[in-house]
């Protein structure tokens, strides 16, 4: 007991000394979380939208109305503008196009029941930009809100504004676990394989092997160690998410005992690497090269049911995404059905490679 | 009889079909400062990172402290202190908390800060350890190996990579080891820091032992002698001499002769008359000392500098 707190104690002291190795742990999370919540999402709130109204009726005033309350939208008028020249040289990543006759055909369509085609508002939009792609769910769900009320019959103006502030405001929901969860996985690998790696390189790991200290308590260390980090990471980069986008995340201790899981699996992904690779460098680029993908399968940035088949199937086996809908579910939607059954395969994954990177981790020599 | 403190019986180790220790049987008493002295690759690392549980051995018998080196691991780490070769501890923690660290590993272990002062070290104990020089990265280590207070210390060339004044801070902590009555096993391709720290010295070559003793035993044994230096001497001279003394070479303008063992009297004695009867014009005389370099010279036919390197 007395060897484990020394261990940790001490590990954790070097941890915070060595300034480049805190930056990355600690800020990395954040400045991605940053960028991709901007890029993606919009940050604070203010999309550019151009339009041109050719209907100039009451219901495109309305649309517009509607679109302008979200806040989220900033309308600027395109009229007078060649709008499609400009999304082709890339000045702009989407627009909106109200053709003239769209209320009479609104109107047309609903005379005639549910059999007509109701005329539809033109967008037009840059793939390539992501920031359009948040900008149509943002109108999509406008429309939606709109829809029901044409066929109710109900005025448009003003429709469905608060809900789609809120749909916005959920990439950050969903991107902020997601964030925290890849952290944990790069922070746990990576500081382990650069730990023993380099303790390996060193020759410490020598002077430790001719010590009674165990691998066990060695390696128990090692996820005491990353488990305090990672709490630290986390409540740095919750702070951060609340600041940038306001999100709230819960805190509660199903989701502490999901970070220790985690920290258990990756730490003890991170053993096994050092392990086999006995030099540092190799060592760092196998981590790097295992993490990276599993980054972009495991629904850490974007759902998996985004993602082509082939890779879902890489998804379902990556204990990331495990670790991101424990860690959505109890930080954010509160499902705890999806949190418990996350909890038990991320941590029986972490207690099987823990075994397995005590084992596989010798004092000896050859 | 002092008790033996270490007892190795036909130890192995093999690298495939490499075999680096090659059948070797040694003992170790208490309280000495034991030496392997041999060039690079000779087997000495190999050996006492098998003695200080780093490595299996391939085959043989091996009791440290009475304990069987396959059965007891645990039980002979906590008495035995090790500096590895080319040394190393944590980095980012200073002197102190190394120590300290190292300390809180073993059952038993000394006063911190008694240690630190001890080796000297009391201004360097904040400082941290990547920032040492050499030498007290060496002077730590020793300091490290002494944590737990053990009953035998290895150390595996300590002071390759010195400078020559951090070497003699190296040997003086050495030294203090002894003093506190500690066994010492020490490996080097320093025939001087053999000569100048160990009781007993053992000579390894390609994974065996060649010699054994002290290095004064070892010296009169293999050394070839002491030999007879005569400087700088006039053509007329240098002549009259090689005809006088039996056994004397020229080199240049010096004379050199081999001084018989229970017999070099006789030789200088000659020289001495020599010069003196004959107004010689020489500069100077002297006796050279035989060294260990010799010995391994003497016993190999090579140079320990020249494998070193």
């Amino acid at each position: 007991m007395v060897r484990l707190l020394t261990e940790v104690k001490y590990s954790l002291l070097s941890f915070f000394r060595n300034k480049g190795a805190v930056f990355w742990t600690l800020l990395f999370p954040i400045v991605i979380l940053l960028l991709l919540g901007y890029v993606m999402g919009g940050g604070d709130g203010s999309y550019v939208l151009y339009y041109n109204d050719s209907d100039n009726s009451q219901t495109s005033r309305g649309i517009l109305q509607a679109l302008n309350n979200t806040t989220v939208i900033e309308l600027k008028d395109g009229a007078g503008m060649d709008l499609q020249q400009q999304l082709k040289d890339g000045k702009i990543s989407i627009y909106l196009e109200i053709q003239a006759g769209f209320e009479q055909g609104i109107v047309q369509a609903k005379m005639a029941g549910g059999n007509a085609t109701a005329p539809a508002l033109q967008i037009y939009y840059d793939k390539s930009r992501p920031s359009s792609l948040a900008l149509i769910s943002i109108l999509n769900e406008v429309i939606n809100g709109l829809n029901m009320r044409l066929a109710n019959a109900v005025p448009v103006v003003g429709a469905q504004a608060h809900d789609v502030a809120t749909q916005s405001v959920s990439y950050f929901a969903f991107l902020l676990p997601g964030i925290i969860g890849m952290s944990i996985m790069s922070s746990a690998v990576n500081g382990t394989v650069g730990m023993m790696a380099h303790n390996r390189a060193t020759g410490v790991f020598r002077k430790l092997a001719t010590t009674p200290i165990s691998r066990v308590v060695w390696n128990a260390g090692r996820i005491i160690q990353m488990t305090i980090i990672l709490m630290i990471s986390t409540a740095i980069a919750m702070v951060a998410g609340y600041m940038a986008f306001g999100v709230v995340p819960n805190v509660n201790p199903m989701m502490v005992v999901m970070i220790v899981a985690g920290g258990a699996v990756f730490s003890g992904l991170g053993m096994i690497i050092a392990s086999f690779i006995k030099d540092e460098e190799t060592a760092a680029n196998a981590a790097s090269a295992l993490t990276f993908p599993l980054m972009f399968v495991s629904g850490s940035f974007f759902p998996v049911e985004q993602m082509p088949w082939f890779l879902r199937y890489l998804a379902m086996v990556s204990p990331l995404t495990y670790l991101n809908d424990g860690l959505r579910s109890s930080m954010i939607t509160g499902n705890n059905e999806v949190a418990l059954f996350s909890l038990a395969v991320v941590g029986a994954v972490g207690v099987v490679l823990f075994v397995v990177g005590v084992l596989v981790m010798k004092w000896k020599e050859d | 009889m002092t008790e033996n403190v270490i007892e190795v019986r036909s130890l192995v180790k093999k690298y495939g079909s490499f075999t680096a220790v090659d059948d070797i049987s040694f003992d170790i008493r208490k309280g000495e400062v034991f030496a392997f002295l041999g060039p690079n690759g000779a087997g000495k690392t190999t050996t006492v990172e098998i003695l200080e549980c780093l490595k299996s051995p391939t085959s043989g018998s091996i009791s440290v402290l009475g304990h069987d080196i396959r059965k007891d691991e645990l039980k002979i780490k906590e008495k035995i202190g090790v500096m590895p070769q080319s040394f190393c501890a944590f980095e980012w923690l200073t002197v102190r908390e190394n120590v300290d660290y190292f300390g809180q590993m073993y059952r038993r272990h000394e006063d911190v800060d008694r240690l630190i002062d001890m080796f000297d070290l009391k201004d360097k104990r904040n400082t941290l350890f990547k920032n040492l020089s050499g030498g007290l990265k060496q002077r730590v280590g020793i300091a490290i190996a002494l944590v737990n207070d053990p009953e035998i210390v290895f150390l595996d060339e300590p002071t390759t990579g010195l400078d020559p004044r951090a070497r003699r801070d190296v040997w003086d902590a050495i030294k203090a080891l002894k003093a506190k009555g500690k066994t010492v096993f020490l490996t080097t391709h320093y025939m001087d820091e053999a000569y100048y720290l160990a009781d007993r010295v053992d000579v390894i070559h390609r994974g065996k032992i060649i010699a054994d003793g002290s290095p004064e035993d070892l010296i009169n044994r293999y050394g070839g002698g002491n030999t007879l230096i005569i400087r700088e001497c006039s053509a007329t001279a240098r002549d009259r001499l090689l005809k006088e003394i039996p056994g004397s070479r020229a080199s240049g303008n010096d004379v050199l002769a081999s001084l018989p063992h229970g017999n070099g009297m006789g030789s200088i004695m000659k020289a001495v008359s020599a010069i003196n009867g004959g107004g010689l014009a020489c500069k100077e005389i002297y006796v050279k000392k035989s060294t260990l370099e010799d010995v391994f010279l003497n016993l190999t036919g090579e140079t320990l500098a020249q494998e070193a390197n």
